[in-house]
């Protein structure tokens, strides 16, 4: 059971890693370049991380809540995704409104956040049953 | 043996790609857009030029580290002769001492300002000062700013003036480029 995530989470990470890359290398040509800040390496690993997290967080999740597990884990992660990208823009002297910082983060950023849980919720049925 | 595998090789990448995906990427080179303006009661004026590096991490004040030069002969009073008589061995001394520089030694966050202790290094005399500074970030540029006060004396800079007070109030932005 638990390697069925863990391939999904292998999977998802891939996926979405490669999708970020090609995403923020438009980006870079395109609107403006951040690659010093954020090289396509940095944002590789961040979405292997995030993906595996996921996958292990939702193993949890599933084990205990049983038949209700994905369920309560998705509406969880859609929260969660919403959260992190409002959450930090409380934080004025972190995102200030600078032309650069609108390019950065609401231009750049803010879809890079879901781009791991979209392809998560796109592939998680394929690998993934609620447990009876 | 198979799942162990693979639930070893997921803890090692989770682990990993974390560490290295939240590795701050914290240093940064001053950049164009500096200004050190100096005043007292009698000369005011700026330097020019400054260059250095910073490396700041919001959420690490043990690895903040500045390091920053003043080449002396960038002063600009308005006024060339009182220019040229800063560069003088009763002045500045540029040519024994061509910097003034500040190499930080501790960075502690207070409420909204940071304060950053270090060095002042002018005409050969190093001395610990602490500076208030006030941080913005955004994206890929960071710009502190922060005032201080300098008694010129004790760093044997001119002679005692009624002309020319000890101290000189100095204010400085310094914007870096993350590299």
């Amino acid at each position: 059971m638990l390697v069925r995530y863990i391939i999904l989470g292998f999977v998802v990470a891939v996926i979405s890693s490669a999708t970020g890359i090609v995403y923020s290398c438009k980006y870079y040509e395109i609107v403006a370049d951040f690659s010093v800040v954020m090289p396509f390496t940095k944002i590789a690993w961040l979405f292997t991380s995030g993906s595996l997290l996921i996958a292990g967080l939702s193993f949890v999740v599933n084990k205990f809540l049983k038949s209700i597990g994905l369920l309560i884990f998705h509406v969880l992660l859609a929260f969660g995704t919403i959260g992190s990208v409002i959450i930090p823009t409380l934080y004025p002297p972190v995102f200030p409104e600078t032309q650069e910082m609108i390019e950065f983060y609401q231009g750049f950023v803010i879809p890079l956040h879901f781009m791991v849980p979209m392809i998560w919720f796109a592939l998680s049925s394929y690998f993934l049953k609620n447990k009876a | 043996m198979k799942k162990i595998v693979i639930i070893g090789t997921y803890l090692v990448l989770l682990v990993v790609s974390t560490a290295v995906s939240l590795a701050p990427q914290d240093h940064f080179e001053v950049t164009t857009g500096h200004k050190i303006d100096f005043k007292n009661a009698h000369v005011k004026g700026v330097f020019k030029s400054m260059n250095g590096s910073m490396d700041f991490n919001q959420s690490d004040m043990s690895k903040c580290k500045f390091s920053l030069k003043i080449p002396v002969t960038t002063i600009s009073t308005g006024n060339a002769i009182m220019d040229k008589k800063a560069q003088t061995a009763e002045w500045f001394d540029s040519k024994k001492h061509p910097n003034i520089s500040f190499v930080s030694s501790s960075v502690a966050k207070s409420g909204a300002k940071y304060n950053i202790t270090g060095t002042l290094n002018m005409k050969g005399v190093a001395k610990t000062i602490t500076i208030p500074v006030s941080m913005s970030l955004a994206g890929t540029k960071i710009t502190f700013t922060g005032s201080f006060t300098v008694n010129r004396i004790t760093y044997g800079v001119g002679k005692k003036s009624e002309n020319v007070p000890d101290n000189l109030s100095i204010t400085v932005t310094v914007p870096g480029i993350k590299k």
